[in-house]
């Protein structure tokens, strides 16, 4: 009954066809694009942050108060925008992941590491989906904070 | 190459289950992430439309709300993109229907593809931004 259940899946079955890879094929190099991009986004920053430090503390120290002599919000503030390039390193790391997957996959002829394309594609979408939701969340509360006032 | 790649992957390969669970959670995360981002994206314009209202004579009241509805235009763009290549996915792995399977894969294509030309003009102005930072910095402005 099991087997007989199972050939009616797969005589049904979906495939990855010429059109669909097609497509899969076209998404991975769009991905990959934007993860490389973002990467090297990522590192532009970081070395402007690194050249501009000075600059930039001078500024926080005009505009907030926070400068080095205050030592734990100073440090903060660079580690949130560092910790920022780190996390999204690792979400775009994931889509190149995918990217990757998806190519080897299609050049192997293995349908194992095209779903283990699908894996990472999927733990990109996680990770943004969790981000997504506390950007409403924050906006939510702003919302509040301005009906309250 | 492209094209080499795509005729030399020759077996109709058919997605066995673990490759249908994969593709199933992957469609519902990526449903989620896009209702999600909607709902944040009304509640930002919600906000900076109060806040144009209520503020009118602040000096970045007329920049705030015009970015606040072009960033509210570019999402609404990507996310109802991603939420009907999700809804034919969903559909397609419920029913094993392949058309609207391909569909839904050339759907989350085009979500990509709108995805990477924003990165592309993003990453114009971001590189302009740092020149000019840098160039400040060495001019000691």
């Amino acid at each position: 009954m099991e087997q007989k259940i199972q050939d009616s899946l797969s005589e049904f079955g979906l495939k990855l066809d010429d059109e669909s890879r097609s497509s899969l094929y076209k998404t991975s190099r769009w991905t990959k694009f934007i993860s490389v991009a973002v990467f090297s986004l990522g590192a532009l920053l970081f070395i402007f942050f690194i050249a501009a430090k000075d600059k930039m503390t001078f500024y926080l120290n005009r505009e907030m108060g926070i400068n080095a002599s205050n030592g734990a919000r100073f440090w903060i503030f660079f580690s949130m925008i560092f910790l920022m390039i780190a996390i999204i390193s690792v979400i775009y790391y994931f889509l190149f992941k995918f990217s990757a997957n998806i190519k080897k996959g299609f050049e192997t002829e293995q349908t194992d590491t095209v779903i283990e394309g699908f894996k990472s594609l999927k733990i990109y979408f996680i990770i943004t989906t969790i981000l997504s939701g506390l950007i409403l969340l924050t906006n939510l509360l702003g919302i509040i904070s301005k009906l309250i006032q | 190459m492209t094209e080499d790649i795509l005729t030399t992957f020759k077996p109709q390969a058919e997605l066995n289950d673990e490759g249908l669970s994969e593709l199933s959670q992957l469609t519902q995360w990526a449903r989620w992430n896009a209702i999600l981002s909607l709902l944040a994206m009304v509640c930002s314009f919600t906000m900076n439309l109060y806040t144009a209202v209520k503020f009118p004579e602040a000096p970045d009241a007329i920049a705030s709300f015009t970015m606040a509805i072009l960033s509210a235009l570019l999402s609404l763009l990507l996310n109802t993109t991603l939420l009907s290549a999700t809804g034919k996915l969903k559909t397609s792995l419920e029913g094993y229907n392949q058309e609207l399977f391909n569909m839904g894969l050339a759907k989350l294509t085009r979500y990509f593809k709108i995805t990477g030309i924003l990165t592309i003009i993003a990453l114009v102005f971001i590189i302009f931004a740092i020149i000019i930072g840098l160039s400040a910095i060495a001019t000691g402005q």
